[in-house]
């Protein structure tokens, strides 16, 4: 989205008009979903947090000052959400994490047209790996890279977002980065 | 400087270790250097991996959510009017 379609979407957003919040789920409940899914790998709590986001962003609109842009302020509380869950979850210590999902059971991804029934499986299962060796790592590294590398918002914005220095968040990134690359790289050498 | 320094900067500055002025003896070594160059590979393909291989929302949720956002829930999900 450009910055004065952005500006135009809040514009209408502020002023109460119920299509133009319409408009901000269908342009970000994917992304929101599957930021929130890689985080909390479980796809209960992963609806639940999703529907937080959107009534938190709702009930916080009119007070939404536009100091920082929408998206910004959109996907900080969805990181906020995210790492609350994942706080409340320590504190329980009850893994909610499930188990990779069947091959029976039906997937969402965005790379599936015109495979085949092999291909698919194959997708799946690299899907459900790229997954677990991120999970590995701990969850503020892991939404550093999920939200520079993967949602592609430049670093300054997600050290802000996630409330710590860009020095920090930079060198989180880099450990995130080699982490993953290490284990596809291990992973790919075991099959062939 | 060796190859496990010119890794960190790999992993630091990825793609933009190709542009940045203080990268430039890191861009000189690639040049020369076929394991750096199949490190750098190796990333962009983990990265794109992870930026293709997403997560969708189900199609009965954004349903849901915008019954419970009371924004009507006749024609959501991109099934046109
Ligand atoms: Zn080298």
């Amino acid at each position: 989205m450009t910055h004065t379609e952005e500006k135009e979407l809040l514009l209408r957003l502020q002023a109460g008009e119920r299509e133009a919040f319409r408009e901000l789920v269908l342009r970000y409940q994917h992304r929101l979903y599957d930021l929130l899914y890689r985080m909390l790998r479980n796809r209960t709590e992963t609806e639940d947090a999703l529907q937080e986001v959107f009534l938190q962003a709702y009930r916080g609109l009119p007070r939404f000052d536009g100091r920082s842009s929408l998206y910004t302020w959109l996907y900080r509380i969805a990181t906020n959400t995210a790492l609350m869950r994942l706080r409340r979850r320590r504190l329980k210590t009850v893994s909610l994490e499930e188990p990779p999902e069947g091959l029976a059971q039906e997937v969402h991804t965005r790379a599936q047209g015109g495979e085949t029934p092999l291909d698919r499986m194959l997708t799946t299962e690299l899907r459900e790996h790229l997954d677990r060796w991120l999970a590995e790592l701990p969850p503020l590294t892991r939404l550093v890279f999920l939200l520079r590398d993967v949602e592609d918002i430049p670093i300054g914005e997600v050290a802000a977002m996630t409330g710590q220095t860009e020095w920090a968040a930079k060198g989180r990134l880099k450990r995130a980065r080699a982490h993953v690359r290490n284990r596809l790289e291990a992973y790919l050498k075991e099959r062939t | 400087m060796g190859c496990r320094q010119y890794i960190e900067q790999l992993c630091e500055h990825f793609e933009e270790a190709l542009s940045r002025p203080e990268c430039a003896r890191l861009r000189e070594h690639l040049e020369a250097c076929p394991e750096c160059r199949a490190y750098l590979n190796s990333l962009r393909e983990t990265i794109r991996l992870y930026r293709t291989l997403r997560h969708e929302a189900p199609a009965e949720l954004c349903q849901r959510l915008l019954a419970i956002l009371e924004l009507g829930h006749e024609d959501s999900a991109g099934n046109p009017h």
